[in-house]
């Protein structure tokens, strides 16, 4: 993953992403130029002029460090270095420029396919050399997630600062020391549960993902959106916190013990409990449990309490506050037709790409075969460039993702709740030499 | 019990007036005669405040739920504490006529009637919002168990919700079916009043041919005790149901088993203080002063003092438990409220429901009808922000921190809260024109002549004696 060095802190080496809703610059920690190091608070767009021919190109906009609008870096407006691309114009470059917003708060998203650069036969984003200037004027991010807090007020008390065991992390050694000693075959914890096991599942569909290996780059995010008919909701929307994706990268930050931070990217997902808080909550039914594992939504049932996802501790289910506009004939052409398009008032969420495993059960079928491991692929795990993501059976004690499940570094988020998900996760290893960690060179 | 009875017998009397047939003209003076201006003004008001809540939910409907300030973290904001507030307010009119009766609390006939109308209408205005909150509210009936054509879909007997559905509706029945039954006798004196004509005929329908024999009185007071029992339970069963909306989830700061009492306790206390500023407002416009004394307000004060105290209890509980817990999601969910961004919520509810009543410790205080209603104003706000705070600051900062979020309401969010009040006080308007506003017939039943009062021998009515015998025996 590239870093962008914050040199002498009014210069910026860039980097553009562009998410699903956002733009943004990215900073690396280097150095006590590091914003959040130096307590920077930023209450201005601050517009960086690029090269020498551009002026006010990168707006940043930081609210209250720790208010309701978070902080981030946001491409505020973006004009392309003009002839850099052979004369090519911004407009012939492709279909993805800006929309023109309807309000009068600036562009909803920008074009940054002139910012690539053909380097070594590869597109590049650009990198140059940019400054810094305050534009004088804020105005609300639309971001996900609240940027840039590392922790919750400390005003809230002890509970506020203390680490929630959400994501886990280890080192090299203790991995090391760890090891062989440790079978973590059977590890799955006996709690005293009141409900009966009444699921005899002939597959346990699940997925294990590798956050040592998921960068956060999004990726599964956009083939979630598209695979699924996810609406995309818009900036204003995004403010209000209504975002409509069924996965998400969470954005944790831990300490290293060294005076910087640690950031780890969690892919969020409905993690498909065997026993799902949802489903007990519903009074119509309308989000049930398959035989095989999955949480099901049905969309027609549907009454729209919302008490669903209220009570979902992981909170992936996304509500359809409006009509989402499906009026455009030619976009609706990108729907997929195996996946219903909601209507108003109905809540949706992951399905673990339903539509993909009954395709591939009735070509097994059709085949007269057995279903394999590895016919089925959600759309997530299809375009991780890392392969973080493994979707498997977890009843099947050959599937890799059983495998995965039972190795050292395998747990479930919130697993103390007993809700006993089928999504689980692999432990970021970090290389510590300060721990012990340089023994692994020797 | 020979002796309660006789000790109830020489307690002063509660409503002193000169003569049976006063109490009926008094109390029937509103009905049917001319509204006075300010019955026009605040009736005017109210259906104003309604049709801009009608307007807001007709746009919310048509529109979408997105018309809230909701989000994908807090799904639930105004909607259920707009539901629960509610549905608290209607818990003092069944303790008033249920237990109260039960425990032969002889001050509760003046306020009864009156209350277990709130109830009604309170009742009513609480079934809008789980109605409303819905995605798509047309497909309501859903939430009902009957018989369909979709192969085995039925309704989830697991969920808060369907139990609520089932406490809700059990609750009006019986509410509505207590408040009628006592109505019976009021509504003959009231048709035998009524000139002849359309509204006669409906009276002498709905007073299902009462004619004030010993045998009708015994028949009456054996099935109001009845009714009574049965409506006890319900007084602690319904808001005990509501709880567990919360109480059955995972959610910290929902997830907690003292959630029944603190939620029965909650309702008991806004109710009384409701109960409170209605009858302060009604004895001082519609000339109720004999029968809603300030010994009346002195020991409803006394139970919003007590029921008070329970709710300061369970706060400090809450707090407690969250500590002894070791359980750092609780922990954190509780100091939030305290000191996070909804912390403006969390101390108004603790400064009304928690300080403000502490001043009815005082005697001179409780008689002083003007504090007392200043109290109660307190309380309704107070208790309405306990329900904002349990509800939003649970939801808004959770396990997850990636999805916190705040929530502030919309303009439509505000309209409806405000129709819901302006439906209840056009319902209580409308009933204090045309249904007596204090219950006669029990009224009857404790009243005595000044000089009676001095002597601390009650005149009581002959017509309750057989009955009354009947039962005490």
């Amino acid at each position: 993953m590239p870093e962008h060095r914050v040199d002498g802190g009014d210069e910026l080496t860039d980097q553009i992403q562009e998410g699903p809703l956002r733009g943004w610059v990215r900073v690396d920690r280097q150095g006590p130029s590091h914003p959040f190091q130096e307590g920077l608070e930023l209450r201005d767009p601050i517009w960086k002029p690029i090269g020498e021919r551009l002026e006010r190109t990168w707006g940043w906009i930081e609210e209250r460090a720790q208010g309701r609008r978070g902080t981030a870096c946001l491409v505020e407006q973006l004009e392309p270095p003009v002839g850099d691309h052979g004369g090519q114009s911004a407009s012939k470059r492709g279909g993805i420029d800006a929309q023109p917003a309807t309000e009068g708060d600036g562009p909803v998203g920008v074009s940054v396919a002139p910012f690539l650069e053909l380097t070594e036969g590869t597109m590049r984003y650009t990198t140059r050399v940019v400054t810094i200037a305050a534009a004088g004027r804020t105005r609300p991010l639309a971001a996900t997630q609240r940027h840039h807090a590392i922790t919750a007020s400390p005003r809230l008390g002890l509970a506020a600062t203390v680490a929630r065991p959400i994501v886990r992390e280890t080192t090299v050694a203790a991995l090391a020391a760890e090891g062989a000693s440790r079978d973590r075959s059977g590890h799955e914890p006996i709690r005293p549960d009141l409900w009966p096991d009444d699921h005899p599942y002939a597959h346990r569909w699940g997925l294990v993902i590798d956050l040592n290996a998921c960068t956060g780059c999004s990726a599964c995010v956009i083939a979630c959106q598209a695979e699924n008919n996810i609406p995309v909701v818009g900036r204003d929307e995004v403010r209000r916190a209504r975002e409509m994706h069924w996965m998400r990268i969470d954005r944790y930050f831990s300490d290293t013990g060294d005076g910087s931070v640690d950031v780890v990217h969690q892919p969020m997902l409905c993690q498909h409990c065997a026993h799902a808080p949802c489903e007990t909550v519903c009074p119509v039914l309308a989000t049930v449990h398959s035989a095989e594992g999955l949480n099901e939504q049905v969309y027609n049932r549907c009454v729209g309490t919302r008490y669903c996802a209220n009570n979902c501790p992981y909170k992936v289910r996304r509500f359809n506050w409006f009509t989402y506009r499906h009026d455009d004939v030619r976009a609706n052409l990108v729907l997929n037709p195996d996946v219903t398009v909601r209507s108003r008032g109905v809540m949706e969420k992951c399905s673990l790409c339903v539509q993909r495993v009954q395709e591939a059960k009735a070509e097994a079928r059709r085949l007269g075969e057995p279903l394999r491991d590895g016919d089925i692929t959600t759309a997530c795990e299809q375009s991780c460039p890392a392969r973080a993501i493994v979707f498997g059976d977890l009843a099947d004690a050959s599937s890799r993702a059983t495998k995965l499940a039972a190795g050292g570094r395998h747990f479930r988020v919130l697993e103390e709740l007993n809700v006993r998900p089928g999504v689980g996760y692999l432990s970021v290893v970090r290389h510590r030499p300060a721990q012990g960690d340089d023994k692994r060179h020797g | 019990m020979v002796e309660r009875v006789a000790a109830a017998a020489r307690e002063a009397p509660w409503v002193e007036v000169d003569s049976l047939s006063q109490v009926t003209e008094d109390i029937c003076r509103p009905i049917g005669g001319r509204p006075t201006v300010l019955w026009w003004v605040g009736f005017l008001l109210a259906l104003s405040v309604l049709g801009v809540g009608t307007a807001a939910i007709g746009y919310q409907i048509a529109t979408g739920i997105g018309t809230w300030g909701l989000n994908r973290t807090v799904g639930w904001a105004f909607d259920i504490t707009n539901f629960v507030f509610w549905i608290g307010i209607g818990h003092a009119g069944t303790l008033i006529s249920a237990i109260l009766f039960l425990l032969r609390q002889r001050w509760r006939t003046s306020v009864n009637r009156a209350a277990e109308a709130m109830t009604l209408f309170a009742v009513m205005c609480a079934g809008l919002f789980p109605l409303i909150h819905m995605g798509r509210p047309w497909l309501a009936f859903w939430m009902f168990p009957y018989p369909n054509t979709r192969g085995s879909l039925w309704i989830n007997f697991r969920s808060p919700l369907v139990w609520d559905f089932f406490a809700i509706s059990t609750y009006f029945t019986i509410s509505l079916m207590f408040w009628y039954v006592g109505l019976i006798p009021d509504l003959a004196t009231v048709r035998d009043r009524a000139r002849a004509g359309l509204g006669k005929r409906l009276l002498s329908w709905f007073s299902l041919g009462w004619n004030g024999s010993y045998r009708v009185w015994q028949r009456y007071e054996i099935v109001y005790l009845l009714l009574a029992g049965l409506a006890t339970p319900l007084v602690v069963s319904v808001h005990t149901i509501v709880s567990w909306d919360f109480a059955t989830s995972v959610i910290p700061g929902w997830h907690a088993t003292i959630f029944p009492p603190y939620f029965v306790a909650g309702a008991i206390f806004s109710g009384m203080a409701m109960v409170l500023t209605l009858m302060i407002i009604a004895r001082a416009t519609m000339r109720l002063e004999r029968y809603i004394t300030r010994r009346h307000v002195d020991v409803m004060s006394k139970l919003v003092i007590a029921t008070g105290g329970m709710v300061a209890l369970a706060y400090g509980t809450e707090f407690f438990m969250a500590l002894y817990s070791a359980n750092q999601y609780e922990q954190f969910v509780f100091m939030n409220r305290a000191l996070g961004p909804f912390s403006w919520a969390y101390w108004t509810m603790v400064s009304c429901n928690v300080i403000a009543p502490q001043l009815l410790w005082f005697t001179r205080v409780r008689r002083h009808l003007g504090a007392v209603f200043a109290v109660s104003i307190f309380v309704n706000i107070g208790m309405w922000f306990e329900r904002f705070t349990i509800i939003v600051t649970s939801l808004h900062r959770d396990y997850l921190p990636s999805s916190w979020a705040d929530y502030a309401p919309t303009s439509i969010e505000v309209a409806t809260l405000a129709g819901s009040v302006g439906l209840f006080f056009t319902c209580f308007l409308i009933f204090c024109r045309f249904i007596p506003v204090i219950a006669m017939s029990e009224v009857k039943g404790v009243i005595g002549t000044p000089s009676a009062g001095a002597t601390g021998q009650p005149e009581r009515p002959p017509e309750r004696l057989p009955a009354l015998a009947g039962m005490e025996a």
